[in-house]
């Protein structure tokens, strides 16, 4: 400040004595300091203390009663006084007047968190126990799943997911065999599932060349029946349906196989009727007499006699023997 | 022996093959065999008179009452039936009208139960035709000289075939009919 300034200044007279008064306070420490260190003052103080034991024991005593009684009395005013204090403040003044975002900003965030032990906090949280004490059922209840999955597009949830990457971290193997693929199937209703689907346009797509190249015929034919296959034809029907009968006209032996057909035909007629005018003379059960060697019999290669019936006259593989060989024996 | 029509079918009693074979099958099988018999006997007879004629200028006739003549006429009869049997298990006749000789227990027959066979039958013609009798009668239907022999005859004729060749004849004959 220039003295122009001094001149102009209508406060320069307290300015003035504020000055003087810090002066002969400094003088007066000064002085102070050296009176208290004299010998004179050191033994004024100890008689002055001598003199002072009645007051001070006092003073004491005061002091004691304070802390006794006068802590806990302020305590019970503080306690009383600080809900009128709080609802005589207004919260909302004071937080209008601080910039709580210039407060924020002046925080360093990334050093407190980096100063956070996470690992440990984790490590001490008992998620068990917090999990057992959550109603999954009931948050689930609450929870419209139909409203929630309408919300999310599924295509684009999957076009993010690699799914390649996912199976290769699978082990299928391991998959598999924890699988009773037996007590699955037997929930599956395939009837229910096949009928859903398009065999057409299933088949469609099958290459059926490719795929009967790659089918092992030698080793599906070796295990093949082929005697029940063929005992399972209606050969009778084929003959009657098709040009098998005119081919089989032309490669047989024409009348000599049909008369020879005729008189082993009329040989088996007739011992049949003699076979049943025997047993009705001896009163013999039919059904307990032998048809043949056992072990023809067993091999199931006899033939059934079917009576007089065309229709019967069929395969005994394929027809109940014991029913045939009736007719025979009756 | 007349030839079957298409109209009516030759398997309407269909053989019961390895069933037991009955008495009229088994007799007109038996026919045939004493037919082919004595036929090739009397025309070999002939043959060999020729022959032994051409070679030495000497008319020859055999007397069917000598022994030479008999004694070769069963020999021929005993290799013309033990001979079938131990191979084929049926003769001539026997395959034409569709039976055979197998064991009692199904299995094929050998050479020595043809052989046993061949020579026990003539106990069933000795016995009066008694030993024929089982056929007809027996649970087996096994004669006396089937059980010296431990045979028995059986079915062999599969009429499947002859019922397919009755059907291919009736579609050829009638292409409408089912």
């Amino acid at each position: 400040m220039t003295r122009a300034d001094a001149a102009a200044d209508p406060n320069w007279g307290v300015d003035a004595a504020l000055g003087a008064a810090s002066i002969a306070a400094k003088v007066a420490g000064g002085v102070a300091s050296t009176v208290i260190t004299s010998a004179p003052m050191k033994a004024f103080g100890g008689a002055a203390k001598w003199i002072a034991q009645p007051l001070t024991r006092q003073g004491a005593t005061v002091r004691d009663s304070i802390a006794t009684d006068g802590v806990p009395a302020a305590k019970d005013m503080i306690r009383r006084a600080t809900p009128a204090v709080v609802d005589a403040i207004d919260l909302d003044t004071i937080l209008d007047a601080v910039d709580v975002q210039g407060l924020i900003g002046r925080v360093d965030v990334d050093g407190i968190v980096s100063r956070v032990d996470v690992d440990g906090i984790v490590s001490r949280v008992d998620i068990d126990g917090i999990l057992t004490r959550v109603d999954i059922d009931g948050i689930l209840s609450r929870i419209d799943i139909g409203s929630l999955l309408t919300r999310i597009d599924l295509n684009q949830l999957l076009t993010r997911i690699d799914l390649n990457a996912l199976l290769a971290d699978v082990d299928l193997n391991a998959l598999m065999t924890g699988i009773d693929l037996n007590a699955l199937l037997t929930d599956v209703d395939l009837n229910a599932l096949l009928g859903d689907v398009d065999m057409d346009a299933l088949l469609t797509g099958v290459d059926l060349n490719e795929l009967l190249t790659r089918v092992d015929l030698n080793a599906l034919l070796a295990n093949l029946d082929i005697n029940a296959v063929v005992d399972r034809l209606d050969v009778d029907g084929l003959i009657a349906n098709t040009e098998m009968g005119a081919i089989i006209v032309r490669s047989t032996g024409g009348a000599a196989s049909e008369a020879l057909d005729a008189v082993r035909s009329q040989g088996v007629s007739i011992d049949t009727v003699i076979a049943r005018i025997a047993n009705r003379v001896l009163r013999r059960d039919v059904d307990s007499l032998p048809e043949g060697p056992p072990l023809l019999v067993e091999q199931h290669l006899a033939l059934p006699a079917a009576g007089v019936n065309p229709t019967d006259a069929i395969d005994a593989r394929s027809a109940p023997r014991d029913d045939a060989a009736d007719g025979a024996r009756t | 022996m007349s030839v079957t029509t298409a109209g009516t079918d030759p398997t309407a009693a269909v053989s019961r093959q390895g069933h037991y074979a009955g008495a009229a099958t088994r007799l007109a099988a038996f026919a045939v065999d004493q037919t082919a018999i004595t036929s090739v006997f009397a025309i070999g007879s002939a043959v060999a008179a020729w022959v032994i004629a051409l070679i030495t200028a000497d008319e020859v006739k055999w007397d069917p009452d000598a022994a030479i003549s008999g004694l070769v006429f069963i020999f021929w009869w005993f290799t013309y039936f033990a001979y079938p049997w131990s191979v084929s298990g049926k003769t001539l006749g026997m395959a034409l009208l569709g039976i055979r000789v197998v064991r009692a227990d199904g299995a094929s027959a050998g050479p020595r139960h043809a052989v046993v066979r061949a020579l026990a039958l003539p106990l069933s013609f000795l016995t009066l035709g008694i030993g024929f009798l089982p056929i007809i009668f027996g649970r087996h239907r096994r004669a006396l000289h089937d059980k010296i022999g431990g045979t028995a005859v059986v079915y062999s004729w599969d009429a499947r075939g002859a019922r397919w060749r009755f059907l291919a004849r009736q579609q050829e004959n009638d292409p409408t009919a089912e």
